[in-house]
């Protein structure tokens, strides 16, 4: 388990650095779909699937696509590296310095000797009282089982009013971009299948 | 056999009416054939509006009065029939103003009718919302359909500019709002507005960590719901987008998401967090201090007639959230019936301007209105009558509002508000008053005046409904009065 940890962070890290590092913006692209990957893992050890499957699907799925994409038609030209990162390295190295501080002692004192089961089931703290999860004895659930039970039932209005977002949202598109000027050329599928090849080349004279 | 939501649907029959009959609405506007759209428009003008005569039906006549619906997330009291009353009025009078305007200005989309039910639909369930979630879901609702409306002349600089503006800083204060929310339910871990009133009974000033931490969550909130109502240090894009979206959709901007978002307001504060009133008090006295003064000085600037009336709705945010600001019943009742005076003279106001329309197009300068009296007598007395309720000029509608909004920020020691709200109603009959002269002491010109169009039938009985409003209310008060107290004694 956490060889797993280590090696989605050490990736998902590395493959950030990359995200700002790397020359071709499609490439930063590539890698940022990687982090993403990486820590829909870190989220799926520590049991958020369902959070995990939505992250790969929205932003994998939808977002680092039309990244992708934009960056593609903008024609952006692989940029020069004459500038040193030095520059940048007081400020930006300072508030890194400020929050890695701030996560290495909120780490410290606050949450990692609580979680007890970070520390293994064999772990016995002499400070901390033993309690019994009660939730742990229970028929457990995953996550997707979980909210799938609940959004269906009692907050199935949650789930309607979504459904309306998106009804707003697809009417919105549609009445924003559609032109119905005669003037906008279309795609005729008739036309296009009723199309014989030989007429349609024709050699010029 | 019981089941789970057996008796909620029974609450929530008018909405789910709404939603059935845009949903017809909508087929048969895909399904009508294509080069006639701007007489189908017309149509579903005319069945939009049923629905909504009906929904409002449906509304009035429900037994149901007091019920929280679809667990916990939905409520139905007093406020909420109110409100959801004074949306269909508005939404039916924006209906009746488009008759005419639509030809007008050649927009044949019938995804305009569509829109404006939806958002009448989703500004009807944020009135009822009664947890953070489902209020966010409908405010996300409603504001994705007006962001729409905002942009619908896609061809006009001016509309785009109104509709990615309204975007970017709509979806700005929902961020704030979700961040408050959140902050707030990482606290206590609900999101429930009766749970979290419940959960802070008595903690109030007591505990000093976690008042200094709700409060953090508290001024998200606010900011938030103040960017939406656009209040002073948050209204800067208010008149930009007034004056770039249609002017329908002007009317129904500066109206019905108005009267959702004070009952939202109200609900959130005086439901949840009434705790902490010495809180949330300074910031709605600020908020509201500012956008007394901001909407009357800042209208002293404007030349264009659509900005003037944006900065005149800052002006009237501003003295309903003095009502908020009290803290007391009598507040609420002075919000109700300040909400529903402005709604009448904002109609009137819109309705009037609509009318102004000449061959040439619509008028957008003040400038427009010189000589309005030579060239059509009523509208300009029609006008001149709504600016001077707008004021709050005795005999009229305007000055019962602002009236019992004043004597509730006195009762409840609030004499700086009260004193200020005076001083700048005064600043804005300034304004008021200048459009009069340039309606009727102005010299005529050598230029010939130009023609207004004939006023359609609709947008006539809308005037005349709302002038006689504006001139009646303050003979016979009392059923407003006693509508109001109801809406308001739901908060008791």
């Amino acid at each position: 388990m956490n060889l797993f940890l280590a090696a989605f962070a050490a990736l998902g890290i590395s493959s950030s650095i990359m995200v700002i590092r790397a020359n071709n913006p499609v490439y930063s692209v590539l890698y940022l779909i990687l982090v993403f990957v990486n820590v829909s893992g870190i989220l799926i050890l520590q049991g958020l699937d369902f959070f995990a499957m939505i992250f790969l699907v929205v932003y994998v799925g939808a977002i680092a696509v039309l990244f992708l994409f934009v960056v593609m038609m903008l024609n952006i030209k692989v940029e020069e590296k004459q500038e040193s990162m030095l520059r940048y390295l007081p400020v930006g190295g300072g508030i890194g310095l400020i929050f890695f501080l701030e996560v290495v002692i909120g780490l410290d004192k606050e949450f990692v000797p609580l979680n007890l089961l970070s520390l293994g089931p064999s772990y016995e703290s002499e400070i901390l009282p033993e309690y019994l999860h009660w939730g742990e004895t229970l028929a457990q659930k995953t996550g997707i089982e979980a909210i799938g039970q609940v959004i269906y039932t009692y907050y199935f209005y949650y789930f309607f009013m979504a459904s309306f977002i998106l009804l707003v949202a697809m009417i919105g598109a549609i009445l924003l971009t559609l032109h119905n000027d005669p003037k906008v050329k279309r795609q005729e599928v008739f036309e296009q299948n009723a199309r014989e090849f030989s007429r349609t080349i024709q050699k010029a004279s | 056999m019981f089941y789970l939501f057996e008796s909620d649907f029974l609450g929530l029959i008018p909405e789910t009416f709404l939603l059935l009959g845009l949903s017809a609405l909508l087929g048969y506007g895909v399904w009508y054939e294509k080069g006639r759209e701007s007489d189908m428009t017309s149509h579903q003008l005319w069945i939009g509006g049923l629905c909504l005569v009906f929904t409002f039906i449906l509304l009035c006549e429900s037994p149901l009065m007091n019920m929280i619906l679809c667990y916990n997330t939905l409520i139905i009291d007093g406020m909420s029939a109110f409100l959801k009353s004074l949306i269909l009025i508005s939404t039916l009078c924006i209906f009746g103003l488009s008759f005419a305007y639509l030809p007008q200005e050649r927009i044949k989309a019938f995804e305009f009718i569509i829109l404006l039910l939806l958002a009448t639909l989703s500004l009807m369930l944020m009135v009822s919302s009664y947890d953070f979630i489902s209020l966010y879901l409908a405010i996300e609702f409603q504001s994705l359909g007006l962001y729409v409306l905002a942009a619908l002349k896609r061809d006009n600089e001016y509309s785009t500019e109104a509709g990615l503006k309204y975007f970017v800083l709509g979806a700005f204060s929902s961020g704030f709002l979700l961040f408050g929310a959140s902050l707030i339910y990482g606290l206590t871990g609900t999101t429930n507005f009766e749970d979290l009133g419940l959960l802070f009974t008595g903690v109030g000033p007591t505990d000093l960590f976690t008042q200094g931490s709700i409060v953090v969550g508290l001024l998200f909130l606010s900011v938030a719901f103040l960017f939406k109502v656009s209040a002073a240090p948050f209204h800067m894009w208010s008149p930009d987008v007034y004056e770039g979206a249609p002017t329908v959709i002007t009317a129904f901007f500066s109206i019905a998401p108005k009267l959702a978002l004070f009952g939202v307001l109200i609900r959130v504060f005086y439901l949840g967090f009434f705790d902490f009133l010495f809180s949330w008090q300074q910031i709605f006295f600020f908020c509201s201090l500012a956008s007394m003064v901001f909407g009357s000085f800042g209208a002293l600037g404007q030349v264009k007639i659509k900005r003037l009336l944006a900065f005149s709705s800052i002006g009237h945010v501003g003295y309903m959230l003095i009502g908020l600001a009290t803290g007391t019943l009598q507040g609420l009742q002075g919000i109700f019936l300040y909400l529903l005076v402005y709604m009448i003279m904002t109609i009137n106001a819109f309705s009037v301007v609509l009318s102004l329309r000449t061959r040439e197009g619509e008028p957008k300068f003040l400038l427009d209105l010189k000589n309005l009296n030579l060239k059509s007598p009523i509208l300009a007395i029609t006008l001149s009558i709504t600016l001077f309720s707008m004021a709050g000029i005795p005999p009229l509608a305007g000055f019962l509002s602002k009236f019992y909004l004043f004597f509730a920020a006195l009762d409840a020691s609030l004499y700086s508000l009260a004193i200020l709200g005076v001083l700048s109603s005064v600043i804005s009959c300034f304004y008021y008053i200048s459009l009069i002269k340039l309606m009727y002491f102005h010299k005529a010109d050598e230029v010939e005046l130009k023609p207004i169009l004939p006023i359609d039938s609709q947008k006539g009985l809308l005037l005349g409904l709302s002038f006689f409003g504006i001139l009646f209310i303050f003979l016979y008060p009392s059923p407003f009065f006693l509508l109001s107290h109801a809406a308001a004694l739901s908060f008791s």
